[in-house]
């Protein structure tokens, strides 16, 4: 009989059941701690301001160690959303991890556009505010040279002070996730069509271009993302480290900032619709950009699952640069959890930091 | 039998179920919204919104600022314009007053060395047994 062979089981399982029910809901208020944080720590990794430039601020993170490796780091970050991805809270954080591996990390926030920053251009950003902090960079370590560090749009924008500056005091290159194929940029390179996308419009109009349009934008590329996110969190609310690395990058996700006027003028009309980036017909102020001129080490790391910045987007920055020592990696992941998500520190972390020891002394 | 009681008393992972379910229907689901929102007729709706939005905006902005103008009252702009100075006024005059303070705490005898910074002698650790971890 069923009955008679289930029955022995059955406290067993109700034993199972009340205590996974327990342990959902004392564990499930540990993660509903991180749900219900309203003003988490970011960026908290001890750092000092050295130069500002407007809402621009260069950073120079706190050595950790006795010892430093002898070339300094210099990170460039997105213009596209806050940089604090990079530093996100104690424990998952790449700028902590990187500190107290013994890098001399510096930092350049590019801070929230105001309106009196609608009008600067990419040239602004590659040709005098990236050059300055280089500048600024080898003053303050005493070294005559550097290595940058580049995540999303801050990759591609360090692509183009390399390939305009072939003098540059730069040691070795690493790109993270960086778009140089804007054609490869999926939804966003058809729904910027030139043929229905009036960008001078847009820019002539709002100036900078709102955060909520940006975070509209990349809400649409994954629409069922505000609906099927919380369930994960549910599903998975037992694990507190997912719950709050989770919570932690989508918080970080929903806190978009403007996007720079003329930058995004020039972006749409030279980088999405010719694609000049990859076609090396980039000219900034009169300058072409000529990756083709870039022959330091460099590394480019990309995310498996990236949504934003596709692997079609991303990959082809290694083809177009002159350097002998190249090498991609590509790893699981999306495009903000390469970087910050729990397993950033098993997958992508160790292996920069294997590449970049050897090359910073 | 032993094979009917293991089926009848084991627990289906209900959870794995889902969760898988879930999962699929997420990825369909975002296929589904992705491809109808590659289309041409997509791009075009949006740009027709967008320059909706903007017209609305931009006439928006223009009444607006005439009527606040002739009732000679700021606008939503030159307020925001003003807070912007202010903030970067403010900003200037924290970062003067951190460096005055810091200089006046920590003003060094004149022959004093400048603050000790660690060495630049890190050497990478060696990779372990059977070569580096990927």
């Amino acid at each position: 009989m069923t009955t008679a062979a289930a029955s022995p089981d059955a406290p067993d399982v109700a034993r199972q059941v009340q205590s996974a029910v327990d342990a959902i809901l004392r564990r499930g208020l540990v993660g509903l701690e991180y749900i219900s944080l309203d003003d988490p720590q970011v960026g908290s990794t001890p750092k000092d301001t050295i130069h500002t430039d407007g809402s621009m601020k260069l950073y120079h993170y706190r050595a950790q160690t006795d010892e430093v490796y002898r070339i300094p780091l210099l990170v460039v970050t997105s213009l596209v959303s806050k940089p604090y991805i990079l530093d996100l809270t104690p424990g998952q954080s790449m700028m902590e991890f990187l500190v107290r591996q013994g890098y001399d990390v510096y930092l350049i926030d590019w801070g929230v556009p105001r309106k009196e920053d609608s009008g600067l251009r990419l040239e602004d950003y590659a040709l005098r505010r990236i050059p300055d902090c280089v500048e600024r960079v080898l003053e303050d370590s005493g070294e005559p040279e550097l290595n940058l560090l580049g995540y999303c749009v801050g990759g591609s924008l360090a692509l183009m002070y390399l390939g305009t500056h072939p003098e540059a005091p730069v040691r070795n290159m690493t790109c993270l996730t960086t778009p140089v194929n804007f054609k490869g940029m999926g939804l966003f390179s058809q729904w910027t069509d030139e043929r229905y996308f009036d960008v001078d419009r847009i820019v002539d109009t709002l100036g900078n271009v709102p955060g909520e349009i940006l975070l509209s934008a990349f809400d649409m590329l994954r629409p069922t993302g505000r609906l099927t996110s919380p369930i994960q969190v549910l599903d998975r609310i037992r694990d507190d480290k997912y719950v709050k690395s989770f919570m932690m990058v989508d918080r970080w996700g929903a806190d978009q900032i403007p996007f720079p006027g003329e930058a995004f003028r020039q972006m749409v009309k030279e980088l999405y619709w010719k694609n000049a980036m990859l076609e090396g017909t980039l000219e900034l102020d009169g300058r072409r950009v000529d990756l083709a001129s870039v022959r330091v080490p460099m590394i480019h790391a990309m995310a498996e699952h990236d949504h934003i910045v596709p692997y079609e987007a991303a990959k082809p920055a290694l083809g177009l640069v002159g350097s002998e020592d190249a090498e991609e990696v590509v790893l699981r992941g999306g495009h903000a959890s390469l970087v910050a998500g729990g397993n950033a520190m098993y997958r992508l972390w160790p292996k920069l930091d294997q590449w970049l020891s050897v090359r910073s002394t | 039998m032993s094979a009917n009681e293991t089926n009848e008393t084991s627990m289906p992972d209900f959870s794995e179920a889902w969760r898988q379910w879930a999962t699929q229907s997420e990825r369909q689901w975002n296929e589904f919204f992705n491809q109808m929102m590659s289309t041409e007729e997509f791009s075009q709706g949006l740009g027709r919104n967008l320059d909706v939005f903007l017209h609305f905006q931009k006439t928006m902005n223009e009444a607006m600022g005439s009527y606040f103008t002739a009732m000679n009252v700021p606008t939503r702009t030159d307020v925001l314009a003003l807070g912007d100075r202010l903030l970067a006024i403010e900003n200037r005059l924290a970062t003067i007053e951190a460096l005055f303070t810091a200089a006046q705490a920590n003003a060094p005898a004149p022959d004093a060395a400048p603050p000790a910074r660690p060495k630049r002698t890190k050497r990478p650790s060696p990779p372990p047994e059977g070569g580096p971890a990927s």
